[in-house]
């Protein structure tokens, strides 16, 4: 095994992304890394909401009924979204966008709607409204056109494309991270013979015993409320949502686990604990409201 | 719209939750008459882009795909795969038109000095062809293309995809040169400045060997991967860049460059043969008078990124391909009027202050900007991959024969114009056209 470890960084996605690759041979680990970098590029056009022309900017330029063809990518992104979402009761929900802007004004600030204004955003919410065909690619909205942010699971869909450019160059042992909050291992560390040494934030993991895990081959993302008074909205009774003060999500693949921590924010411990037991590579660590932690199928190395 | 509200309705009750539509749900899928079958020559960068456009348009079928690198052909193959098309593979282009025998059309992605050789057989096999520019890095080279389609009648469309593009259409059809928004356009500005690069590289178990890249034509593995600094495979950068940019010049005034006069050359990247550098200006002859063009193209350092700006007696319209980059019109003090125009919605009303603004330093997306005061922003949008319209164009013209938006002798003319500027920088002179140069 290699003992160098370099380390490559670029911004996409507003966030920094960072390549760890456990290598002999820096430049190839550079020329890696910078594939990696125009993949993510690349996929940050197709999933942009700010860009009419790309696949997510098509879909959310839909009228009712009709639909539109998306690349490879995007659509596997939305499948992976589609599982999560299934998986987690609905509490994953990449259409939530018109019910979070009614609890902001033009500003960003807080502020409060009627129950009339609740009921009109939660018509265009709900991913079950977006329907996709398989056979060409196509995605289309079922009733009133929503709104489709990936952004919940963009950055760790980039990471999993990211793990298969490393494995196209021959990379075996990489550490894929986004803006932090999402972490891919592949193999192991130089130092460590068994996966990479990866840490859950906050000082309640640390008093847990699992302030750093050993992850080989798997992903972990972070989710907590990072603004002091932002709300997470609860995706159907339309308000703000009672959430633990972190949660960390571990799965096979990077979307998964971003996707996953994000809901399990918001989803009491009985459910997540019954997500890990049914899914494979699946594992959480939550700090309840009442600093209580719970934490399923994590070891600490 | 792709499907019809009974199709849709249906298909999605068929899918139960509404999670995936059932596969009778597009009849177009089926395969029909209308479907076209084609075929890639070179899928590295260029060539995935123009899979990916082609794959989002209803009956277009992949047949085939070439190149000489097995990575390229890998993930073609994988690609196109995922969509249901079954491409065969092949490394030698003589190959696929010696096998593939229902083939309406081909798209070449090659490298430049590759395109003559691919795009000539493939229209003698006779089938339409979808050529990247530049057209060639020899001029000789680019009018036999043109001369094949004219003696097979085989169409061939030529990359300049803002040809096709409805913003740039709308900005210099519709506001230059119909409705004369910006009165006499005097003069236009444009650059595509890239932040300094390392050579590209490649995964070591897919070198090829030396014997087939002799086989090939290339040099070494090295000059393979990075065939766009050397003179043997392409134009340099301001072929690769300001081609498409230069182009909008002759459309703007509706006339071929007069002269052109330049600077550059290789100052900073020591193992390169092309200019990484050149910055040139155009004169134009106009019915209005002399128009003159500015033109950068860098590869050191990104600044102003790429756009172009078209400056008349009465305001100057800033574009770029990435709409968020530019898409506005900005008036001088003493014009006429504009808001007749944004009553036409020609062009819509001055954009409030801007708001918010978050930065990302991917150089496509880069920014979420609210147009600042004092700009008249654009009002069309491009909702589609830059080159899908442009590959529309051309499978609309074998299809139905709608004119070609830049056939093989549009893009000769701006691959004259385009290649004279290294010409200038070489040979350190000005360059004066003639008529006939024009002529492929």
């Amino acid at each position: 095994m290699s003992n160098s470890v370099y380390s490559f960084a670029h911004e996409a996605m507003s966030t920094e992304f960072e390549v760890i690759i456990a290598s002999d041979d820096q430049e190839l680990a550079r020329a890696a890394a910078a594939a990696v970098f125009r993949e993510v590029d690349h996929l940050e056009r197709l999933l942009s909401r700010y860009d009419a022309g790309s696949d997510i900017g098509q879909i959310n330029l839909l009228k009712t009924d009709s639909s539109v063809r998306v690349t490879v990518d995007t659509f596997e992104c939305i499948q992976v979204a589609q599982w999560v979402h299934g998986v987690t009761g609905g509490m994953f929900d990449p259409t939530i966008g018109p019910l979070m802007s009614c609890w902001r004004d033009d500003q960003g600030n807080s502020r409060t709607p009627s129950s009339e204004e609740i009921a009109a955003a939660r018509d265009r919410v709900g991913l079950h409204k977006l329907v996709l065909d398989p056979e060409v690619f196509s995605v289309g909205w079922l009733g009133a056109p929503g709104a489709l942010d990936l952004g919940g699971i963009g950055k760790g869909f980039a990471i999993d494309k990211a793990a298969e450019i490393l494995d196209d160059w021959d990379i075996t042992n990489a550490v894929i991270s986004g803006g932090g909050s999402t972490v891919r291992t592949i193999g192991s560390s130089p130092e460590k013979g068994s996966g990479w040494p990866i840490g859950i934030g906050g000082q309640w993991a640390e008093a847990e015993g699992c302030g750093t895990i050993s992850l080989k081959n798997r992903s972990l993302s972070g989710s907590g409320k990072e603004v002091k008074g932002e709300h997470i909205i609860h995706p159907q009774k339309g308000r703000p949502a009672t959430t633990h003060i972190g949660a960390w999500a571990v799965a096979p693949s990077a979307a998964k686990s971003d996707g996953l921590a994000t809901a399990f924010m918001m989803m009491g411990r009985g459910k997540v604990e019954a997500v890990c037991r049914k899914h494979s590579g699946v594992g959480a660590f939550l700090v309840l409201p009442d600093e209580t932690t719970v934490r399923i199928g994590l070891e600490s190395r | 719209m792709e499907l019809s509200r009974r199709e849709f309705v249906q298909a999605v009750s068929a899918a139960g939750a509404g999670l995936a539509v059932g596969k009778n749900a597009l009849g177009e899928t089926k395969g029909g008459v209308d479907d076209l079958n084609v075929a890639i020559i070179g899928a590295g960068a260029q060539g995935r882009i123009l899979i990916e456009s082609c794959l989002k348009i209803p009956g277009i079928r992949f047949k085939a795909v070439c190149d000489i690198w097995e990575f390229s052909q890998r993930y073609a193959k994988r690609y196109v795969g995922k969509y249901g098309h079954e491409a065969n593979v092949y490394e030698d282009y003589r190959e696929l038109l010696a096998q593939e025998k229902d083939l309406d059309a081909v798209l070449v992605a090659s490298p430049d000095w590759m395109h003559a050789e691919h795009a000539n057989a493939c229209m003698n096999a006779g089938l339409h062809v979808y050529s990247e520019k530049e057209m060639s890095n020899s001029l000789e080279k680019a009018a036999s293309m043109v001369k094949t389609s004219r003696d097979t009648g085989k169409l061939l469309q030529i990359g300049h995809q803002r040809r096709s593009n409805p913003r740039y259409i709308h900005a210099i059809e519709k506001l230059i040169r119909e409705e004369g928004l910006l009165g006499r356009v005097t003069h236009a500005h444009a650059q595509w400045n890239r932040a300094k690069t390392e050579d590209l590289k490649w995964p070591e178990r897919y070198t090829i060997s030396a014997e087939k890249l002799a086989k090939f034509g290339y040099n070494s593995m090295s000059e393979f991967r990075n065939w766009r600094w050397y003179k043997k495979y392409g134009g340099g950068p301001i072929v690769d860049l300001g081609s498409h940019q230069i182009d909008l010049f002759e459309w703007i005034w509706g006339t071929h460059p007069r002269a052109v006069v330049a600077s550059g050359g290789v100052d900073y990247y020591p193992h390169h043969e092309w200019y990484d550098n050149v910055l040139c200006i155009y004169e134009y002859d106009t019915p209005q008078g002399v128009g003159r063009a500015f033109y950068e193209t860098l590869t050191t350092t990104s600044h102003f990124g790429f756009s172009e700006a078209f400056r008349g007696e009465n305001g100057t319209i800033e574009i770029s391909e990435v709409s968020q980059r530019a898409n506005t019109a900005m008036r001088e003090a003493h014009a006429p009027d504009w808001t007749p125009f944004v009553a036409k919605n020609m062009i819509k009303a001055q954009a409030a202050p801007p708001i918010k603004k978050s930065t990302t330093k991917n150089v496509a997306v880069d920014v979420r900007v609210t147009a600042e005061a004092g700009k008249w922003p654009l009002p069309v949008e491009l909702t589609k991959p830059a080159h899908q319209p442009h590959l529309e164009n051309f499978f609309n013209a074998i299809r139905h024969g709608t004119p070609l938006n830049c056939p093989g002798e549009k893009g000769y003319e701006t691959a004259v114009a385009v290649l004279a500027a290294n010409r200038a920088v070489a040979t350190k002179q000005r360059i004066e056209f003639k008529d006939t140069d024009f002529k492929s």
